[in-house]
């Protein structure tokens, strides 16, 4: 970084329920914005909630919630784009002096991998606001790419919102990812048939698919039918079978964290499992219980 | 893990301060480097208290007589790989493995009335090594996974409170890690 690539302008609290001690506080900073385009991160910044706020369960929930809109001026405008990227992409050779370093190709092998410096991105915020719980950087260039761990970072492309919602899954719920493969369905993976490992501690996935002890046996959407509700015959690949139940059933879902079989999830399709779907019935209750102490009412 | 997990409750109300603990981590190496006292409310327990055998990342805080008081899960803090986005429109993700893990990252914990210790629980460092060593190969990693979770740092409570009284920052000296590979 460097602050030398820009500074800290203002800051407001957009979303604004009460105390911060007493909500949940989440901190959005901008990065490639120029001083004479923070009026268009401030409109980036509106646009996520506006997407946020309207995912369920967030409306129910949006109590709970404190918005923190951090701005920062860059030096320069967008983010850097490598000439080349391990994947074989190329890029525009784009390396302008930002704030909080934004990069496509963050990993120096995903093109897609739109990182930034994320141990002074938390530092900035833990200064503005010393009650945050979750940190996210919107990155002023129009192409796709975002990435997730402790800062969400995502461009303003209108799918990358997407990708924020669910590294906020990872990052405030503590949600594992609901795919079945590692390397992707179509990679020819191998040492993911069969999950070996004992009980995964997420909520929203299991080994165990006994009805009686099912982490989320509360929810079922069929208590008395037996599970799992979908078995995958061949677990050297993916299971590629349609849903055999509506789209909101909860039941238990064979392939999930990284593994084709012996791993389940609790329905069919999750935005932990594929961007653009709603989080599923057991990760909405876990959200809903997560922000519980931080509702005005302490309603679950 | 080995004492009893009976009793465990989530942030009971009016614990209303939290300690907010930055690691660093790089290979075998887990280091306290920052602890902060914030007047804030810490995520609550929503789980079952993971047992023994248990496969992921989780936080436990115990009172003296290793009675559990709190628990929370969490996903990979430690980051042997990087999640990876198909193209716009495209809605299927994948995982990269990442390789060389080293990074920073932070928890927030409730500071409890009675607690005496905090422990954190992750795969071992062998498997994380292994779930690293996956790059460009379609034998991609699985014990990092699915491997059984153990003991990967432990701190006094009062080693982490009174860092975060003493110093202004609220780092940490080197020592005061106690950190196990």
């Amino acid at each position: 970084m460097s602050a030398n690539d820009g500074s800290i302008v203002g800051m407001a609290k957009v979303v604004d329920h009460g105390p911060n001690s007493r909500r949940f506080n989440l901190v959005i900073l901008g990065d490639g914005y120029r001083s004479a385009e923070l009026d268009r991160y401030r409109a980036d910044v509106q646009r996520f909630l506006d997407t946020f706020q309207t995912s369920p369960p967030f409306a129910d929930l949006w109590s709970a919630i404190n918005v923190h809109r951090v701005d920062v001026a860059s030096t320069d405008s967008g983010a850097a784009d490598p000439a080349t990227c391990g994947d074989g992409s190329a890029g525009a050779g784009a390396r302008p002096r930002t704030y909080f370093d934004a990069t496509f190709c963050g990993d120096g092998a995903i093109r897609r991998l739109l990182t930034c410096n994320s141990d002074s991105a938390k530092q900035v915020a833990e200064t503005q606001v010393p009650e945050v719980h979750l940190v996210m950087v919107i990155v002023n260039t129009p192409l796709y790419g975002g990435s997730g761990g402790e800062v969400a970072t995502l461009s303003t492309h209108p799918d990358a919102t997407e990708i924020a919602l669910h590294e906020m899954g990872h990052t405030a719920f503590g949600f594992a990812d609901e795919y079945e493969s590692y390397a992707g369905c179509d990679s020819g993976e191998t040492g993911h048939d069969h999950f070996p490992g004992g009980e995964p501690v997420e909520p929203n996935v299991t080994a165990n698919a006994d009805p009686s002890t099912i982490k989320w046996k509360a929810v079922l959407s069929a208590p008395s039918e037996g599970l799992p509700t979908t078995r995958n015959a061949d677990c050297s690949r993916c299971d590629r079978q349609p849903n055999p139940k509506p789209p909101a059933f909860v039941g238990a879902y064979e392939g999930a964290r990284y593994f084709h079989c012996g791993c389940y999830r609790p329905s069919f399709n999750c935005r932990m499992r594929q961007l653009g779907r709603p989080f599923c019935g057991v990760c909405q209750q876990v959200i809903r219980d997560t922000l519980a102490p931080y509702r005005p009412d302490g309603a679950s | 893990m080995t004492e009893s997990n009976a009793g465990a409750a989530g942030s009971p109300p009016g614990v209303r301060h939290t300690l907010r603990l930055t690691f660093a981590y790089d290979g075998s190496d887990i280091r306290l480097v920052r602890s902060q006292r914030v007047e804030m409310i810490a995520p609550p327990s929503v789980t079952e208290p993971p047992q023994e055998g248990h496969v992921g990342h989780w936080i436990e805080i115990r009172d003296a007589a290793g009675k559990l008081l709190y628990h929370r899960h969490v996903h990979q803090p430690i980051r042997t790989d990087t999640e990876a986005f198909g193209s716009e429109g495209k809605a299927a993700m994948t995982r990269a493995a990442k390789a060389k893990p080293k990074g920073q990252f932070t928890l927030l914990i409730p500071d409890l009335p009675g607690a005496a210790s905090f422990h954190f629980f992750g795969p071992p460092h062998g498997a994380r090594s292994k779930a690293a060593s996956g790059t460009g190969s379609t034998a991609t990693p699985v014990s990092g996974h699915a491997a059984a979770s153990v003991e990967l740092a432990r701190h006094s409570f009062d080693e982490l409170r009174q860092t975060a009284a003493n110093r202004p920052d609220g780092s940490t000296g080197p020592a005061s890690a106690e950190a196990k590979p």
